[in-house]
C-alpha cells in the first residue's frame, strides 16, 4: 500500500479497511471543499452508519449556503484582486471603513462567480452578465442601481448594473478587475490583456521565454515598434497580445489622479487601444470592438472551459490527477450545462478525488487561511480582526502575505497557535455557543470525546484521554473549570492534524 | 548517528526537562549569510553603477564624473556623497556585475527572473540556499519586506508581514487588538499548554514512526514549532522595523543575524524605482537614499563582533534590481524599460575593487566570451549569476558549467 495512504489513515481517520479511505476521512474532506469547515459531530455519527451515502452527503453540501463562495473563494489567488488598499483612500468617497472598501473592490469578480455558481447559471456568465455584484460601499462610488433587493447590512452583496454605458461583460467590464491591473499610455493595455489570458486561458504571456535579438536597436520606438511587427521573437507574443489589448480602449483612464478616470467605463474611447497600438481588436481570428465583445468571443474558445475544468481540477486535487480534462470540459459544456456546480459533484464524486491519496504523490492537503478561518469561526463564533481589518486575510495589517507555499510555515504555525488560543478561550469564556455546560467538569471523558471529535474529527485514543485527564488534574487546583476546557481546545487546535486533511 | 530527526527529538526532550528555548542549539551565526536586496521597478545603473561617459547613446547627468577604486568603476555626483563615501570605505568588497539579462521588459516577470532564473515555478536562489544549507535554523529564509517566490519550498520562507504582526505573534499581545475581546492568560498556562502540545506532538510522531509521509509531515511541523519557540525566546532582542523604511530593514536584518535566528534575508527597498518620468529626479534621491542605507548596514555588520571576527565578514550583500532602465531619455524626461542592467554584490568571498562583464555600443550587455572570456556566445543572464552566486556557498549545478567561471 502506497505509504502516503497509510499516513493518512493513521493521522486522520478511524479506518475500516486496507483500501478505501474511511468514511469519516472522505466526509472531512469534502465538507473543508465544499462548506469550508469540518463535520459536525452528528454528521461524524451519520457517516459510521452503514447506511451512510457519500453522493448524498455530497449533494446536501452542494446546496449549502457556503458552498458559492467556498468554490469562487478557489479563484482568489488567480485573479489575487483583493487588496488592503487600492487607488483611493476610502475617505474620498465618505465612507470610513477602508479596508472594507478597499478588500471590496477586489472582491467584486469573485462575488460575480460566486452569484454565478449560486444561481446555477451557466459558467459563460461570467464573461457575459449584463449585471455585476456590489456592496454598499461600492454602490455609493460606482455609477450603477440595484438590480434587485439592496443588500440588507453592509457585509452583504447584491446584484447590481453599471450604468455607464459599459457593455454586458461580466468579470471584464467589472473596475475590480481594472483597478487592480492598471496600463499606462506606453504599455497601451498588454499587461491588462495579459492578464485576460492568464486567468480566463490559463495562458501566461510573461511564462514564454523571450529572445531578445541584439541587432534590433532597443533604444529606437520605430525599430521596436518594426521588431514587434517584424522580429520572430517579438511576434510569437505580440501577434496576438497586441489585438486583444487593443478591445480595451474603454476601461483606459488617462489620468489615474482623478478618480472618475477610473470609476466610470468610457465609450467613447473603445478605438483608443487599437489606435494605440496600431492594430484591430481581434481575438482567435475574430473580430470585435468592445469588451462585451471580447468576452464573447473568450467564451466561443474553448480554452476557456479547458482552463477553468483545470483551475477547479488543480484546486481540488492539487494537479497531480491524471483526469483528461478535455475529456472532462467537454462533458461539462455539452452534457452538464456549464453548471459549476455539476461539474464540482462529478470531480468530488470521481475516483481521482476518493483515491487521490492512493495514487497521488501530494502528501496531504495545507487548509488555507481562509479554510483555518472559516473552519474557526464555524466551531468557536471567533473571527480575528484587529481595527476591522480580518488578521487571517489583510495583507498589510494581518498575515496573508506572511504565509505561502505549501505545508507548516513558521508563520502558519504561529497564526496557529495564537488563532487557538484566542479562539478557544472565547470560546468557552465569552461566546454563546459552548460546546457543554464549561462551569463544570463532570464525565470528562466524554466531553474530551466530544471537545476532540468537534476539532479534529476522530475519537481520542485511550492514550490521549489519560494525558488530559492527568491534564486537567494539573490545572483543577489553580483555574477555574472554563478555563480549563479552555486551555484543553487550545492544545487540540494546536494540534497539526488541525492544519490538513 | 545524528540524524535531523534524532536532533529534533533531543531538542523536544531538552525541553520537557525545563531548557528555555533559547538554550536549543540555534547560537550565534556561524554559517556564511547572505542578504539579497531588490530594488523594484527597474533602476537607473548609470547613476552609480555603469560609468558610460564614453557611450555617446547614454543620457547621463551633467555634473556627474568617473570615481574609481582598483578595479571598479563607478559614477561618482555631488548630490549623492553617501555612494562615494560607501564605496570609499567598502570597496575592497565590491564586485559590480554589468550586463545581466532578464529577458523580459515586464516588472514581474524580470523580478521573478533576477530571483529565479526562470519565469515562474522556481524557487528563488534565496530559498535555493537556505533549504539546501540552512534548514536548521529557525528561519531558514527570512523575508523582511517585498516580493519572494518559495516554489514548493514555502515552509523554508517566513515573512515578517509590514507592521507588527510577527512581533504580536511572538509576544502573544494579540488580545490586546483583537476587536472582540479575549481576556489575557498567563505565561504559566501558556508553559503548560506548550508542554502538553510538544507531548501530544511526540505521541504523533511515535504513532508513524513505521510511516515515512507522516513522519515528514510530523517532523516539518515539529521543527517549525520548536523554531517558533526560539523566536519567541528571541522576540525581546529583535527591533523589528515598524516604519516600513528601508533603514529599518537593514536594522532588523542585522539583529536576526545576530541573534541567529537566520542566515538568509531578503530585503526590498520600498521604494517604486519605476521613473518613466523625471528619471533624473528619482534615480538620484533613490540612489543616494539606497547607499545611505548600505553605509549603515555594513557599518552596523562590521561593528557587531562574532567568534569569527564581525557580521559583515561572514555575510555576502547581493544588491539588484528586476531590470534596468533605457539608456536615452523618453519626451518625459523618464527612462523606460531595458532588460540588461548591473548588479553590486558585497563580499569577502570574492576579490572586490572590480567590475566584471559589459556593455556594447547598443547598451546590451556583452556576451560570455566577450565580457567574461568564456567559450560561449550567449549573454549573461540572471541565470548565469544565481547559479554562479550559490556556487560561492558550493551549490553546484551542473548544468551551468560557465558560471563558475563568472566570479573567478
Amino acid at each position: 500500500m502506497n505509504p502516503i495512504f497509510v499516513a493518512l489513515f493513521t493521522l486522520m481517520s478511524c479506518s475500516s479497511s486496507d483500501d478505501t479511505l474511511s468514511n469519516t476521512a472522505l466526509l472531512t474532506r469534502v465538507s473543508l471543499d465544499l462548506r469550508g469547515f469540518r463535520p459536525s459531530i452528528e454528521e461524524l455519527d451519520a457517516s459510521m452508519n452503514n447506511r451512510w451515502s457519500l453522493e448524498q452527503t455530497v449533494d446536501q453540501y452542494l446546496t449549502d449556503p457556503n458552498f458559492p463562495r467556498v468554490t469562487a473563494e478557489r479563484w482568489a489567488p488567480i485573479f489575487d484582486t483583493r487588496r488592503d488598499e487600492t487607488l483611493y483612500p476610502a475617505e474620498l468617497f465618505g465612507l470610513d471603513n477602508e479596508f472594507r472598501f478597499a478588500y471590496a473592490v477586489g472582491d467584486e469578480p469573485l462575488r460575480i462567480y460566486e452569484e454565478v455558481i449560486r444561481r446555477n447559471l451557466p459558467w459563460s456568465t461570467v464573461l457575459e452578465a449584463d449585471w455585476t455584484m456590489l456592496n454598499n460601499d461600492l454602490m455609493s462610488v460606482y455609477p450603477a442601481m440595484w438590480v434587485g433587493v439592496p443588500p440588507e447590512s453592509d457585509s452583504d452583496w447584491s446584484v447590481a448594473r453599471y450604468l455607464d454605458g459599459r457593455p454586458a461583460g461580466g468579470v471584464l467590464v467589472s473596475n475590480g478587475m481594472w483597478w487592480r491591473y492598471e496600463t499606462s499610455l506606453n504599455n497601451a493595455s498588454r499587461q491588462r490583456a495579459n492578464q485576460v489570458t492568464r486567468i480566463f486561458l490559463c495562458s501566461d504571456y510573461l511564462e514564454m521565454p523571450v529572445s531578445f535579438d541584439s541587432t534590433v536597436d532597443l533604444t529606437s520606438e520605430d525599430a521596436v515598434d518594426s521588431a514587434i511587427k517584424e522580429d520572430p521573437g517579438c511576434v510569437a507574443c505580440h501577434a496576438t497580445l497586441d489585438p486583444l489589448a487593443a478591445f480595451m480602449g474603454g476601461v483606459f483612464a488617462r489620468r489615474k489622479s482623478d478618480p472618475d478616470e477610473m470609476i466610470y467605463y468610457h465609450p467613447e474611447r473603445e478605438n483608443l487601444s487599437s489606435t494605440q497600438l496600431g492594430v484591430d481588436p481581434m481575438w482567435n481570428g475574430e473580430s470585435g470592438q468592445t469588451l462585451g465583445d471580447l468576452g464573447a468571443l473568450l467564451v466561443n474558445d474553448s480554452r476557456f472551459f479547458t482552463c477553468a475544468t483545470s483551475q477547479v481540477l488543480d484546486s481540488l486535487l492539487g494537479g497531480t490527477s491524471d483526469v483528461d480534462i478535455q475529456e472532462l470540459s467537454s462533458k461539462w459544456t455539452q452534457d452538464w450545462k456549464m453548471s459549476m456546480t455539476r461539474l464540482v459533484r462529478e470531480i468530488v464524486l470521481s475516483e481521482a478525488y476518493t483515491d487521490r491519496w492512493l495514487n497521488s504523490e501530494t502528501e496531504w492537503n495545507t487548509v488555507t487561511l481562509h479554510q483555518l478561518e472559516r473552519q474557526v469561526e464555524y466551531l468557536t463564533g471567533f473571527t480575528l480582526s484587529i481595527d476591522s481589518y480580518p488578521f487571517l486575510r489583510a495583507d498589510q495589517r494581518g498575515v496573508a502575505n506572511m504565509i505561502n507555499g505549501e505545508g507548516f510555515s513558521i508563520p502558519l504555525v504561529l497564526v496557529q497557535q495564537e488563532l487557538a488560543h484566542l479562539s478557544a478561550r472565547y470560546w468557552m469564556l465569552e461566546s454563546n455557543q459552548r460546546p457543554f455546560d464549561v462551569e463544570t467538569i463532570d464525565k470528562p471523558k466524554e466531553r474530551l470525546v466530544v471537545l476532540n471529535r468537534m476539532i479534529l474529527g476522530i475519537e481520542p485514543t485511550a492514550e490521549e484521554l489519560a494525558d488530559w485527564e492527568q491534564y486537567i488534574d494539573l490545572l483543577r487546583t489553580e483555574l477555574p473549570i472554563n478555563e480549563i476546557w479552555a486551555s484543553i481546545a487550545t492544545v487540540m487546535m494546536q494540534d497539526p492534524r488541525f492544519l490538513v486533511y | 548517528m545524528t540524524t535531523r530527526r534524532n536532533l529534533l527529538k533531543r531538542c523536544i526532550q531538552g525541553a520537557f526537562v525545563g531548557l528555555s528555548p533559547s538554550s536549543i542549539a540555534f547560537g550565534e551565526s556561524t554559517s556564511h549569510n547572505l542578504i539579497w536586496i531588490t530594488c523594484f521597478g527597474g533602476w537607473d545603473p548609470t547613476r552609480a553603477l555603469v560609468p558610460a561617459f564614453d557611450s555617446p547613446l547614454v543620457n547621463l547627468e551633467p555634473i556627474a564624473e568617473p570615481m574609481t577604486f582598483g578595479g571598479l568603476r563607478l559614477v561618482d555626483h555631488p548630490g549623492r556623497p553617501s555612494v562615494r563615501e560607501f564605496f570609499q570605505q567598502y570597496s575592497d568588497l565590491a564586485t559590480v556585475v554589468h550586463g545581466v539579462l532578464t529577458p523580459s521588459v515586464a516588472h514581474e516577470a524580470c523580478l521573478q527572473l533576477i530571483r529565479t532564473g526562470v519565469p515562474f515555478g522556481q524557487a528563488d536562489w534565496p530559498t535555493i540556499l537556505a533549504s539546501e544549507l540552512f534548514a536548521h535554523y529557525p528561519i531558514p529564509h527570512m523575508v523582511l519586506s517585498g516580493h519572494a517566490f518559495p516554489g514548493d519550498l514555502g515552509h523554508m520562507v517566513a515573512r515578517t508581514g509590514s507592521g507588527e504582526q510577527l512581533k504580536a505573534l511572538l509576544n502573544g499581545t494579540l488580545s490586546d487588538s483583537s476587536d472582540v475581546f479575549v481576556s489575557a492568560t498567563t505565561q504559566r498556562l501558556r508553559t503548560a499548554e506548550s508542554q502538553m502540545r510538544q507531548r501530544r506532538l511526540s505521541q504523533l510522531i511515535e504513532q508513524s514512526n513505521q510511516d515515512p509521509m507522516a513522519l515528514l509531515m510530523l517532523e516539518q511541523f515539529e521543527s517549525n514549532t520548536l523554531s517558533a519557540d526560539v523566536l519567541r525566546s528571541k522576540e525581546s532582542a529583535l527591533n523589528w522595523n515598524v516604519d516600513g523604511s528601508f533603514f529599518g530593514d537593514c536594522l532588523t536584518a542585522v539583529d536576526l543575524l545576530r541573534e541567529g535566528v537566520t542566515p538568509c534575508i531578503s530585503i526590498e527597498h520600498p521604494a517604486l524605482w519605476d521613473s518613466h518620468s523625471s528619471n533624473a529626479v528619482y534615480q538620484h534621491w533613490l540612489w543616494e537614499e539606497l547607499f545611505s542605507g548600505l553605509l549603515m548596514l555594513c557599518n552596523e555588520l562590521k561593528t557587531t563582533s562574532t567568534s569569527s571576527g564581525n557580521l559583515l565578514n561572514n555575510t555576502t550583500i547581493v544588491v539588484a534590481s528586476d531590470m534596468g532602465r533605457a539608456p536615452r531619455l523618453n519626451s518625459s524626461q523618464g527612462k523606460d524599460h531595458w532588460p540588461y542592467s548591473s548588479l553590486l554584490v558585497l563580499s569577502n568571498q570574492m576579490e572586490g575593487q572590480r567590475s566584471i562583464g559589459g556593455y556594447d555600443d547598443g547598451f546590451q550587455g556583452e556576451s560570455l566570451s566577450t565580457g567574461f572570456g568564456l567559450n560561449s556566445d550567449q549573454q549573461l543572464t540572471a541565470a548565469h549569476f544565481g547559479h554562479a552566486l550559490l556556487d560561492v556557498w558550493g551549490i553546484s549545478h551542473p548544468n551551468n558549467p560557465v558560471v563558475h567561471s563568472i566570479f573567478e
